[in-house]
Order: structure tokens, then C-alpha cells, then sequence
């Protein structure tokens, strides 16, 4: 995936916003940027990363680190672990709270999301130190000097640029904001091939041009 | 680490008041809404659960959990998984004589945060004995004599808790160290809870807790929403729809991921 740099981004929103700089700040297009790059991660999940952490005797509850936003995948001891809900794993095995490799005899085989950024193991690791790797979407470390890049596919700097140049047109109000949120009206459009998550739904959202017409 | 203070300058950014709120709103009010906004998040997509450890009393069927527990989602009795019922089709052939730890569970008859359990227990768990060293605890507690005993340490804790099975530890201070193995007694319940923040009121220079930065950014279009949906010189109905979808954007993803639709890598 091509790097893209924050100067080419920010110049991207000031051609959107037909290089206003003077209505609006480079510190302000750049939150912006940064928040458009939030959104598009958490509908695609396409910033990625991986966190090591080890096992303690008996304890089935690990965090992931900041730098994780929410846990996909989860390798135990260099093997791929099953995935279960809070509730199968809780009828499947009603005393997984004390439940340890030791006590059933049986390796560790199921990570459990409990939360968005923690996990629980069954059964729980009776060994110490034994590598748990987290895959997970990335949190997003924010672009803050120009040079600054980020790791994305080349459409969705697009999207990113369009975003960032709504939220800023947004603050205008009138027929300023409503050219925004068109921006952001098709934005959700592109959005429903792409998204992650299939269970999200966007709620209905529609630019009102005239009265009685909308988009 | 995002601050109450961020939210507020991409407020101000938002509404053209550069330097602080003035003129159709308040910092207070503000102050006031971001709570809202906070435990809006947690409430509606449980990002965060927590375990809460609850001592049986013999005969007491209610209990009650703290004030920032908000859904109850999995209960356990002594270990053992509590199956989550109707209060229409509860078990009436639980007797005290059949069983001593509670076998279900449910809240649909109860107050805000009170449990009840089917049938009530048999046995209690015995009274917490308050260990509260002054000037906080360092080193390794090595396993108790006693289980069920209870520690309630009110300065820093550091160091590590080693095989403390049965007992029930609260830190009011912050907490260092690793607790290596937490595990209740058997006259204990463990409830998994969905939480909010302890916090009830915010200064500028807090640190918004609990929240992951992306969730945070999202907490402007709360205020706005609110902002712009309010009679006044702000109201704006386009750009408060706009909020309510920025709104709904986030809690709609994040809800998608806790219904644990994980995709396959």
C-alpha cells in the first residue's frame, strides 16, 4: 500500500475548500484529517497490528494495549485460537472462571471478546509467560508534522480528503454546510461496500436541498 | 490520551466560537452534556464490562451492584455459570434444602442495579475484614489463610497479589502491580456487568476515561446534536441531523462489533 503523506492530504482539503486557509486553519483541516482517517479505520479496520503479551498462571483476562483499538484474532502459544461469544463460551463451559489448562487437562483453545479491548482465554493458561499474540485494528497515532505519513490504500485518501473537507464545511452552516454533507452523503454511499462490520447499519441520512427535495 | 478539553476546542471550532463557548452555550452546560455523552457510549454498545464480586448473605435473594454497573450480562455462582431467566418462568421448585448456591438469575422485577437470584443461598460468605495499612501496601500477599476475607486498601497499592482465591481486594488508590490469580470462593457471585465511568462530573483537563481515542473523537456530534436540536439562535435542523448521524455513526459500528461480528482474517 502506497504511503500518503499529511501535506498531500491537507492540500487535497484546501482544494475541496477552494484554498480558503484564511476561514480555515491548518490545525483545524488537520483534526479534521485526523478524525476522517478514525472513521474510515473503523469502517474498514484497514490500519492493522499485532501485540504481544504474556500469560500469568491461571488468569484468563488479558487488556490489549492502547494501540489497539478492538482485538480480531487471537494466537496462543504460536496457535490460532477459536473464537467464541461471552455467552456460548459461558454455555459451553458454565465453570470457564476457574476453569485452567491444569484443572481440564486441556489446552488452551478460545479467546472470548469481553468488551472492546479485552479478552478472556478458556481455558485459563496455568503457564507462565507463554506468548499470546493480539491481532487487532490499529488506533489510529495521529499525523501532526507534514511529513507525517500513513499506510493506506489509495482511494480512501480520497474519502479521508473528503471528509475532513465536510466536517470543515460544516461549521459554516447554510448552503456551505449542506455541500459538506453531500460529501458526507456519498461517503456513507461508498461506505456500505466496505464496511468491516457487517451487522452496522448507518442510520438514514438525507440533505435537505429544497423543501420537499432532498438527497 | 484524549481530554475533555480536546472535545471542547473542536466545540468552539464547530460553532465559530474560537477562545472558549459564549454566546449560545456554556462550558458548563457542556461540562454537564459530556457526561451525558460518555455514559450514552457505554450504555448503549457495553465497550466496557467489568467483574463485579458480590458476597452471598444466607436467605438474601437481592443484591446490589455499584453505581457504574449499567447491563448485567452473565452471573456466576461459586464458579458455576447462573442461567439468566424470566422472573415469568422462574423456578418455583427450588427449595433451601436442594441446593446452596443460587442456579438463575434475572433483574426484570428488580430495582436499577439489585440481581436477584433463584433460589437465594443457603450459606452466606463471611463478613470482609478491612485491611487498610497506612501509607499503602508494597510487596506480595502470598495467599491468605482464610478465604472469603476481604481487603479494602485506600492508599497506592503496589506489588503482587498471589494466589488470593476467595478474597475480594478494592483499591481506592491507584493500583500497581499484577494480581496473578483472582478467583471467587464458592460462596461468592461474580456478576459481568457493562460499566460507565466512576466520574460523575468532568473539569477541562480531565482525561476522558475509559473511552478509546477513535470512540472520543466521536463526542463533539453529541454536543452538537444537542446544540443544534435546542430552540435558540443555534438551532440548525440540517446540521443537527448531520450530528445525530455522526451520533449514530459511532454507536452503530460499535454496537456492530459487540454483537461479536468478528470478521475472518
Amino acid at each position: 500500500m502506497p504511503l500518503v503523506t499529511l501535506s498531500s492530504l491537507t492540500s487535497g482539503v484546501y482544494d475541496r475548500l477552494e484554498q480558503n486557509t484564511a476561514f480555515y486553519p491548518s490545525s483545524e483541516v488537520v483534526g479534521n484529517i485526523n478524525d476522517a482517517i478514525r472513521t474510515i479505520n473503523l469502517y474498514t479496520g484497514f490500519l492493522r497490528t499485532t501485540a504481544l503479551l504474556g500469560s500469568e498462571p491461571g488468569q484468563p483476562i488479558y487488556d490489549a494495549p492502547r494501540s489497539i483499538l478492538c482485538v480480531t484474532r487471537v494466537d496462543y502459544n504460536g496457535r490460532e485460537l477459536d473464537f467464541a461469544s461471552l455467552a456460548s463460551l459461558c454455555h459451553s463451559r458454565p465453570r470457564w472462571i476457574s476453569d485452567t489448562t491444569a484443572t481440564t487437562d486441556s489446552p488452551v483453545s478460545t479467546w472470548t471478546p469481553m468488551g472492546i479491548k479485552r479478552i478472556l482465554l478458556s481455558p485459563a493458561p496455568a503457564d507462565s509467560q507463554v506468548e499470546i499474540k493480539l491481532y487487532g485494528v490499529a488506533e489510529p497515532v495521529p499525523l501532526v508534522n507534514h511529513s507525517d505519513t500513513i499506510n493506506m490504500q489509495a482511494e480512501f485518501a480520497d474519502m479521508i480528503k473528503d471528509l475532513a473537507a465536510c466536517q470543515c464545511m460544516v461549521k459554516c452552516g447554510g448552503v456551505v454546510a449542506r455541500d459538506g454533507m453531500i460529501l458526507y452523503k456519498q461517503f456513507l454511499t461508498r461506505m456500505k461496500s466496505l464496511k468491516r462490520f457487517r451487522r452496522n447499519v448507518n442510520p438514514a441520512f438525507r440533505v435537505e436541498i429544497d423543501k420537499g427535495v432532498g438527497v | 490520551m484524549y481530554t475533555v478539553s480536546m472535545v471542547y476546542d473542536e466545540v468552539c471550532q464547530l460553532l465559530l466560537e474560537r477562545g472558549g463557548l459564549r454566546f449560545t452555550y456554556s462550558s458548563a452546560a457542556f461540562l454537564r452534556d459530556i457526561h451525558y455523552a460518555i455514559v450514552e457510549t457505554c450504555q448503549r454498545t457495553a465497550i466496557v464490562k467489568e467483574f463485579f464480586p458480590i458476597d452471598f448473605v444466607a436467605g438474601t435473594a437481592d443484591y446490589t451492584l455499584p453505581d457504574n454497573a449499567m447491563d448485567f450480562h452473565e452471573a456466576f455462582a461459586g464458579n458455576r455459570h447462573m442461567q439468566k431467566v424470566s422472573s415469568l418462568y422462574e423456578d418455583k421448585d427450588f427449595g433451601l434444602d436442594d441446593t446452596v448456591l443460587p442456579q438463575e438469575w434475572h433483574r426484570d422485577t428488580s430495582d436499577a442495579n439489585v440481581i436477584h437470584v433463584i433460589p437465594p443461598p443457603s450459606i452466606g460468605g463471611s463478613a470482609p475484614v478491612d485491611v487498610q495499612p497506612s501509607g499503602g501496601m508494597y510487596g506480595t500477599i502470598g495467599g491468605p489463610a482464610t478465604a472469603q476475607d476481604a481487603f479494602t486498601v485506600e492508599d497506592p497499592l503496589y506489588g503482587t497479589l498471589n494466589s488470593i482465591t476467595g478474597s475480594y481486594i478494592e483499591s481506592d488508590g491507584p493500583f500497581f502491580g499484577t494480581i496473578s490469580d483472582i478467583t471467587t470462593g464458592d460462596e461468592s457471585m461474580i456478576v459481568i456487568a457493562s460499566v460507565r465511568p466512576a466520574a460523575t462530573s468532568y473539569a477541562l483537563s480531565d482525561v476522558i476515561p475509559i473511552l478509546p481515542d477513535t470512540v472520543c473523537s466521536y463526542l463533539k456530534w453529541f454536543i452538537l446534536e444537542k446544540i443544534w436540536s435546542m430552540d435558540g439562535e443555534a438551532k440548525d435542523i440540517q446540521r443537527a441531523a448531520y450530528a445525530t448521524a455522526r451520533k449514530e455513526e459511532i454507536l452503530g459500528i460499535l454496537a456492530a462489533i459487540m454483537e461479536e461480528d468478528l470478521p475472518v482474517e
